[in-house]
C-alpha cells in the first residue's frame, strides 16, 4: 500500500494551494462552494422557486445541499435566503409515514436550530431588535430547540466560543466571522433576559411563528433544503415510501412558494418518475437529474484542480508527462460512476506517484495504471473504511 | 525607440459596442425606475479588446444621467495585504455613498456591517452602479475577502448594478449572483471589431492611416487596441504597447519569453526549456528544472498574457499578443522564427516517437509546424520530415 505522507509535499511542488482530493466528506471541505457553484444543478436549485435534485445514492446530493446552505450564509446581513436544512428525524418519529404536523414540528425545530446558530454568529441581528421582537426570538428558541435555551447559552458562556454549539446542534454549519468573547457573552445575557417563559403553542402555530420571525429579521425568502429521505430502513430501497413520506410537504409546497418559502428537495433518482407522475405541476420546472457520466466525473477533478491551483491550470495534464494526456477522462472511465470514487482514485494516482518517484516529478502513465489496478482490486475502499 | 502612448478614452473617439451599451442602458433605466435592473454584469475579453473604453463610455453616460457610480480598480491593490486592501475598499465605498469616513469597525466583518447599514439608507434615495476593474487579474487571496465583505452582499442588493471587468482566470465565486447568474456583456466575451468598425475606428483615431484599414484588420483581427497601435506605430512598438500592463523592469524579459513561445499553439513547463534554448541560442536552458520553467509560465499568467486552455490541454498565449509577436518575428527576425518552428517541430516529433499513448496528438502538433514552415518556404530538412506512416495516422 503506498505511503501517502509525501502527498501534501507533491501537491505543493505541483502548484496546488491545498489538497482538493483529500476531504471525502463534503461538510468538512471548506472549498466545497467554490467547486460546486457553476455546477448546472446548483444553478437549478438557487433562486425563487420550488426545485428538485435527483441523484443516485452517494451521487452528491448532500454536498449540493450543504453548498446551497453555505451560499445562503455569505455576508453579514439578512438580505439572502434563510436555509432550513431538513433531514427527517426518522429515529425520533419511530416510523416513516409522518403527518403534516410531525413534518411541521421537525421543520420548525430545524429552522430554530439554524437561526440560533446563525444568530450566535451575527448577534447584531438581535441587538437591533426592540423588546417584543427580542421576546419573539427568545420564545422561538425556548420552544423549538431540543433542550432548554439556557443549556445552550451556558455552553456558549463556558466555552466562550461557538464551536461547541455547532458540534451539538449541527456540525455541518459553516459561517465565518464569529463574534468576539465579549459580544458573545452580551448576546447570551440579553437573549436570556428576553425570555418570557410562555407555554409553547401547537406545531402549526410554531411554524408560522418561525416564518414571521424570519420575515421580521429581513430574510427575503426561506429555502427548505430537504435531504436524507432515504435514510430510514423503510425508505432506503423504497422510492414509493419516500414519496409517501414527503407527501404532506408536497401538498403544502405551492402555498409556501406564494409566501416565498421554497421547498428544495434532494432525492434519490428512483423517486423522479413517481413524483413526476403524481405531482406533475410541482415538477414542471427547476429539475436537475444528476447522471454521473465519465465526462461529468472528469469535470469534477478539473474544477477542483482549477480552484486548488489558484486558476493557473484546469487539468492534471498540466502536471503530467507528455506521455499522458486527458488524465481525468482516463480515470473517469475506470471508476464506479460516483464523485467520491473519482476522488479516491485521483488521490490514489498521486499516492502511487510519490511512492515511486518521491514528492516531485510529473505524473506518469505508470502512476495511473498502478492506481487503477489498486482500485479495481478493491483494496482502496477497504483500506479507507478501516482508517 | 520612442515610448508608446496609448490613446486615452474620449467620447468622440469611441466607436461600436451598440449592443453592449444598449444592454447597459436598459439595466440602468430599470434601476432608475425601481424595476429589476440589479444584478451582476461581466465585461471580459482579450488584451486590448476595448474593456476600458467601453467601461469609460458607460461611466460617461452614467455621469450624464447623474447616476451615482463607485469605481474600484483592484490593480491599485496588487501586492498589498488582502485584509488591508478590503478595509481600504470598504472605506472608499462608505465615503462615496455618504457613510462614515473613519471608525467603520474593528474588523472587516464590522466594517462591512457599517458600510451596508449606511448603504441601505443611500439606496432608499437612489440606485447605485459599482464598477470593479481588473477583477480576474487580482490575487486570489484578495477576492474571497472582497466577496464575503463587499461583492457578495452588494450582489444581493436590489438597487445595485455591479459591473466586473477583467481578463484572465475566472475566479470561482461562491455566490451564484457573481458566477452562474452573472450576465456577460459580449458573446460571452467582448469581440473584436469587424472590418467596417475597424475602418471607422481608424478614421477617428488615426485618420492618416485609415486607408490601411484592410491591411491592419488582416493583421489584428479587429482588436481595437492593436488596430490603433499598428496604425500609429511600428510593429515592434505595437507589441510594446500591448505589453503595457507588465511593469517596465520586467517587460523586456517577458517579451523575450513571449517571442520564444509565440510559435506554439500551446505550451507548458516541458516545452519552455527547448524553446528558450533556441531563442537564446544557449543549450543550458535545456537543463532548466520544472520549477524554473514554472516561474516563466506563472509570470505570463500573472500579467494575463497566457492562460490554461481546456481544449488545447496546455497554456495558450493571449490571442492578439501571440499574433502580433509572431508576425513581428516572422517579418523582422525571420531566421529566428524559422528556428523556433523547427525546434517545435523536432520536439513534437521526438515526443511522438517516445510516447506511443499520446503519439497522435504530438504528430498533429508537428504537422502544424511543418505546414507553417512550408507556407513560408522553410520546410524542415529531409530527415526531419514526418514519415509516410505517420502521415497516414494524421
Amino acid at each position: 500500500m503506498p505511503d501517502s505522507s509525501a502527498v501534501p509535499e507533491w501537491l505543493r511542488w505541483a502548484g496546488f494551494r491545498f489538497d482538493p482530493f483529500g476531504p471525502l466528506d463534503a461538510a468538512a471541505d471548506p472549498h466545497l462552494s467554490e467547486y460546486l457553484v457553476g455546477h448546472e444543478a446548483f444553478a437549478r436549485v438557487w433562486g425563487e422557486g420550488i426545485s428538485w435534485v435527483f441523484a443516485p445514492a452517494g451521487g452528491g446530493k448532500t454536498a449540493l445541499r450543504i453548498s446551497v446552505m453555505q451560499t445562503c450564509w455569505i455576508g453579514q446581513e439578512t438580505n439572502r435566503p434563510f436555509p432550513i436544512p431538513y433531514v427527517p428525524p426518522f429515529l425520533a418519529w419511530g416510523h416513516a409515514r409522518p403527518s403534516e404536523e410531525e413534518h411541521l414540528m421537525a421543520l420548525t425545530r430545524s429552522g430554530a436550530r439554524a437561526l440560533f446558530l446563525a444568530m450566535a454568529h451575527r448577534p447584531h441581528w438581535f441587538f437591533r431588535l426592540d423588546v417584543s421582537e427580542r421576546q419573539d426570538i427568545a420564545n422561538l428558541f425556548q420552544w423549538n430547540l431540543s433542550g432548554p435555551l439556557s443549556v445552550y447559552l451556558n455552553l456558549c458562556r463556558q466555552s466562550r466560543q461557538i464551536s461547541p454549539l455547532r458540534e451539538v446542534l449541527d456540525p455541518t454549519f459553516v459561517m465565518r466571522d464569529p463574534p468576539d468573547e465579549v459580544t458573545l457573552q452580551q448576546w447570551c445575557d440579553e437573549l436570556e433576559s428576553a425570555l418570557a417563559f410562555q407555554p409553547a403553542p401547537p406545531p402549526a402555530e410554531r411554524w408560522a411563528h418561525l416564518l414571521a420571525v424570519l420575515k421580521m429579521l429581513g430574510f427575503p425568502s426561506v429555502y427548505i433544503l430537504a435531504d436524507g429521505f432515504d435514510g430510514a430502513p423503510e425508505t432506503i430501497d423504497n422510492p414509493m415510501m419516500i414519496v409517501d413520506c414527503m407527501r404532506p410537504l408536497l401538498h403544502r409546497a405551492e402555498k409556501w412558494a406564494q409566501d416565498n418559502v421554497f421547498l428544495k428537495a434532494f432525492l434519490p433518482t428512483e423517486t423522479f418518475p413517481l413524483l413526476a407522475e403524481q405531482f406533475p405541476l410541482l415538477l414542471s420546472d427547476h429539475v436537475a437529474v444528476i447522471h454521473w457520466t465519465p465526462d461529468l466525473l472528469a469535470e469534477i477533478i478539473r474544477r477542483r484542480v482549477y480552484v486548488a491551483s489558484g486558476g493557473n491550470f484546469g487539468s492534471l495534464d498540466a502536471v503530467a508527462s507528455p506521455a499522458l494526456r486527458d488524465v481525468e477522462t482516463v480515470l473517469a472511465r475506470s471508476v464506479m460512476p460516483l464523485p467520491r470514487e473519482m476522488l479516491v482514485l485521483t488521490r490514489q494516482v498521486i499516492e502511487e506517484h510519490v511512492r515511486r518517484e518521491g514528492a516531485e516529478g510529473l505524473l506518469t502513465g505508470e502512476d495511473v495504471e498502478a492506481a487503477i489496478l489498486q482500485y479495481t482490486q478493491g483494496n482502496l475502499l477497504l483500506t479507507r473504511t478501516a482508517r | 525607440m520612442s515610448a508608446v502612448q496609448l490613446l486615452p478614452y474620449s467620447p468622440r473617439l469611441f466607436v461600436n459596442r451598440e449592443q453592449e451599451l444598449q444592454m447597459l442602458e436598459e439595466r440602468v433605466q430599470a434601476l432608475k425606475e425601481g424595476r429589476d435592473g440589479h444584478g451582476v454584469l461581466i465585461l471580459s475579453g482579450e488584451r486590448g479588446i476595448g474593456k476600458t473604453w467601453l467601461r469609460s463610455h458607460f461611466e460617461h453616460q452614467l455621469s450624464q444621467e447623474r447616476i451615482p457610480v463607485v469605481r474600484l480598480d483592484l490593480k491599485e491593490y496588487a501586492g498589498k495585504d488582502p485584509a488591508w486592501a478590503v478595509a481600504d475598499i470598504l472605506q472608499r465605498v462608505s465615503i462615496e455613498t455618504g457613510g462614515p469616513r473613519e471608525r467603520l469597525g474593528a474588523d472587516l466583518a464590522e466594517m462591512s456591517r457599517t458600510v451596508f447599514r449606511h448603504l441601505q439608507k443611500f439606496l432608499q434615495q437612489q440606485p447605485l452602479v459599482v464598477i470593479v476593474d481588473h477583477v480576474y487579474e487580482s490575487d486570489w487571496a484578495l477576492l474571497p475577502l472582497l466577496e464575503d465583505y463587499l461583492l457578495g452582499p452588494l450582489a444581493a442588493e436590489r438597487r445595485v448594478l455591479l459591473l466586473l471587468t477583467g481578463r484572465g482566470r475566472l475566479y470561482p465565486w461562491k455566490n451564484p449572483e457573481l458566477s452562474t447568474l452573472a450576465v456577460p456583456l459580449g458573446k460571452p466575451e467582448l469581440e473584436p471589431f469587424d472590418p467596417l468598425f475597424t475602418k471607422d475606428q481608424l478614421k477617428r483615431q488615426a485618420p492618416s492611416q485609415a486607408h490601411r484599414a484592410d491591411e491592419i484588420y488582416e493583421l489584428t483581427g479587429g482588436n481595437p487596441l492593436a488596430n490603433y497601435l499598428v496604425a500609429a506605430y511600428s510593429l515592434d512598438q505595437a507589441v510594446e504597447g500591448l505589453l503595457e500592463p507588465v511593469p517596465e523592469e520586467r517587460r523586456r524579459t517577458v517579451r523575450e519569453y513571449l517571442e520564444a513561445l509565440c510559435v506554439l499553439r500551446a505550451f507548458d513547463e516541458e516545452r519552455i526549456p527547448d524553446m528558450l534554448a533556441t531563442y537564446y541560442d544557449d543549450d543550458s536552458y535545456r537543463q532548466w528544472t520544472y520549477a524554473r520553467s514554472r516561474r516563466v509560465r506563472e509570470e505570463l499568467i500573472r500579467w494575463g498574457l497566457a492562460r490554461w486552455d481546456a481544449e488545447q490541454r496546455g497554456y495558450v498565449m493571449d490571442r492578439i499578443v501571440r499574433q502580433l509577436i509572431e508576425r513581428y518575428l516572422q517579418t523582422q527576425k525571420p531566421e529566428l522564427w524559422r528556428r523556433l518552428h523547427q525546434t517545435a517541430y523536432q520536439l513534437y516529433q521526438q515526443w511522438a516517437n517516445n510516447y506511443p499513448a499520446t503519439r497522435e496528438r504530438w504528430l498533429e502538433e508537428a504537422e502544424y509546424h511543418r505546414q507553417r514552415l512550408q507556407e513560408y518556404g522553410s520546410l524542415p530538412s529531409r530527415s526531419e520530415n514526418i514519415s509516410a506512416a505517420d502521415r497516414r495516422i494524421l
